[in-house]
């Protein structure tokens, strides 16, 4: 079963599934907000905090065929259960919540405080007991490497999950390196993640490499989705990283290459002007305008259905332990 | 704003940093562009009526300012070089074409070759005027990098887009790594700051933050190496 806010969901209802945005997030609240710099002028922060508007987005998102989202804001910048509980009651959307950790400048003080297996039990019971009075559940982990090179907290959080996810059987989401990806050898730390990962008795499988579509290397990803790991393009929309019709002629390709299995489509939507509202395409743009883009370099129907129903089902059904 | 070449570019390689072959260099952070008020720039715009179109470079330079002197700090605590390179030019040298080509003709040894009282070098530290965008269009600073054998530069200052990278590009021109501070340097604009991110990923450049590098500096102190 998948855990939802709301109670386990049979991966046969989940629907079609967003496996990586946000709905309610502040990044204001980051404990070292000023490890992501002090200027202001370009610095939008990630935050969503508007209940009714979000209820709309979401609605939205449902009529346009959805039927689930996985929220990946973490504990330290705004993570709420409840909120989350509300929202998708009052949707209809399915929503899964996250145990782990973003970046650095977003890690709640504890993780510098506490040992990497302190950690883990931490995440642990978030995924088996749940998060405050109501014992809502998570149901996925996640990892965020913003440095160039896992090391350090990032490091040690990393090795938490890995720890949660032996004993839990979820899968690990990830965020590979954003604005440092430019350093790092074939465009993505999620390589040497799943090094990591493999090394500590974490299967392939069992990862989610997201954010592929900031620096795309068609031979590495092919390479990792061919070690079982899924592949997330998960920053559909935003264009100016990599136009959206590179992000289709990629898919096409991966699909070419045998890696239909493992491909999972997202948009991060996680600022006010991403949404319906503010202009932007919120959690519709995949229905609005890149499954057209898809069809257009010759991807079929039936394959964007297990890219968005089938493929986040089987990464979101915890593996036996 | 999309900018592919990165895409087609190695990464940028991992960057050292130690005492005998690294450097801070504060580019242009002398009046005519870092004095907000009395400023030539924004004199000048004030006087046309086009201080709005300045307003995103003033702001970041009201902000880069207490992460300057922070980092000052710190690169003078541990005993690292800072360097200062500032576009003008000092009699018996004439402005340059450049100069004379913008009107830029700053004389540095009047009030254009002042510094914000908080961002002024101390003895022993140079100050190189300059004649074109770029660091090394002064040879004296070029003579001293080879001499030193500087392998890395932290950069600082303004114009992100203009003057800093040129000299990122020309350091990558000589085999020396560059290290652009983000939130201790001022674009001209917003547009123009994400050009240049993108421009100076190809390969070339790291970005660090302030609150960054404070973190990695303190084991230069005692004779360490910092591995960016």
């Amino acid at each position: 079963m998948i855990q939802s806010v709301l109670g386990p969901v049979r991966p046969a209802e989940l629907g079609v599934c967003l496996p990586h945005e946000h709905i309610w997030c502040d990044q204001l609240l980051a404990p070292r907000r000023e490890l992501l710099g002090t200027r202001t002028g370009s610095g939008v922060f990630m935050q969503l905090l508007d209940f009714e508007a979000m209820v709309a987005e979401l609605g939205a998102f449902r009529e346009a065929g959805g039927g689930a989202v996985v929220e990946v804001t973490c504990d330290g910048w705004g993570r709420d259960l409840e909120v989350l509980a509300r929202l998708s009651e009052a949707s209809g959307v399915h929503i899964v919540a996250t145990a782990g950790f973003y970046i650095e400048p977003c890690m709640p003080a504890y993780v510098a405080e506490l040992s990497a297996e302190q950690l883990g039990d931490r995440l642990t019971r978030e995924l088996l007991e749940g998060v405050g009075p109501a014992r809502r559940r998570c149901g996925v982990l996640k990892s965020a490497i913003h440095r160039a090179r896992v090391e350090g907290l990032e490091r040690k959080a990393l090795l938490a999950v890995a720890a949660a996810q032996r004993r839990t059987g979820v899968a690990i989401t990830t965020h590979t390196t954003g604005r440092r990806r430019q350093e790092v050898k074939g465009g993505t730390v999620g390589v040497e993640q799943l090094e990591i990962l493999k090394e500590e008795g974490v299967p392939a499988s069992r990862l989610i490499v997201g954010h592929v579509d900031e620096r795309p290397d068609v031979d590495i990803l092919t390479g990792l989705a061919a070690q079982g790991c899924f592949i997330q393009f998960d920053v559909i929309g935003k264009e100016h990283w990599l136009l959206d019709q590179t992000r289709a002629e990629l898919i096409g390709e991966l699909i070419r290459r045998g890696q239909l299995e493992q491909l999972l489509l997202s948009h991060d939507v996680n600022r006010e002007h991403e949404l319906l509202r503010g202009g932007g395409g919120g959690y519709c743009h995949i229905f609005t305008s890149f499954l057209g883009r898809l069809e257009g370099v010759g991807v079929t129907p039936e394959e964007i259905r297990t890219m968005m129903v089938s493929n986040p089902a089987r990464a979101l059904t915890p593996a036996p332990v | 704003m999309r900018h592919p070449l990165p895409l087609l570019t190695r990464e940028v390689p991992p960057l050292e940093l130690r005492l005998g072959d690294s450097c801070l260099l504060l580019q242009d952070l002398h009046a005519p562009f870092a004095d907000p008020e009395q400023g030539w720039l924004a004199r000048r715009a004030r006087a046309k009526v086009l201080g709005a179109e300045f307003s995103e470079y003033f702001r970041a330079v009201r902000e880069l300012a207490p992460n300057v002197v922070k980092l000052l700090a710190a690169a003078r605590g541990a005993g690292l070089t800072v360097l200062y390179s500032c576009f003008g030019f000092r009699p018996p040298v004439s402005p340059s074409p450049l100069q004379a080509a913008l009107g830029w003709e700053w004389d540095l040894s009047g009030p254009e070759g002042r510094f914000p009282p908080a961002l002024e070098p101390v003895a022993g530290e140079g100050v190189y005027p300059r004649p074109g965008w770029g660091a090394l269009s002064e040879p004296g600073l070029a003579r001293f990098l080879q001499e030193r054998s500087i392998r890395s530069v932290v950069l600082v200052g303004t114009l992100l887009d203009f003057g800093l990278r040129h000299s990122c590009w020309q350091l990558a021109d000589q085999g020396v790594g560059s290290l652009v501070v983000s939130d201790a340097v001022a674009p001209l604009t917003l547009a123009g700051e994400a050009c240049t991110h993108g421009n100076l990923a190809c390969g070339l450049t790291k970005f660090r933050t302030t609150a960054e590098l404070l973190d990695l500096l303190p084991p230069l102190a005692v004779g360490g190496v910092v591995r960016i």
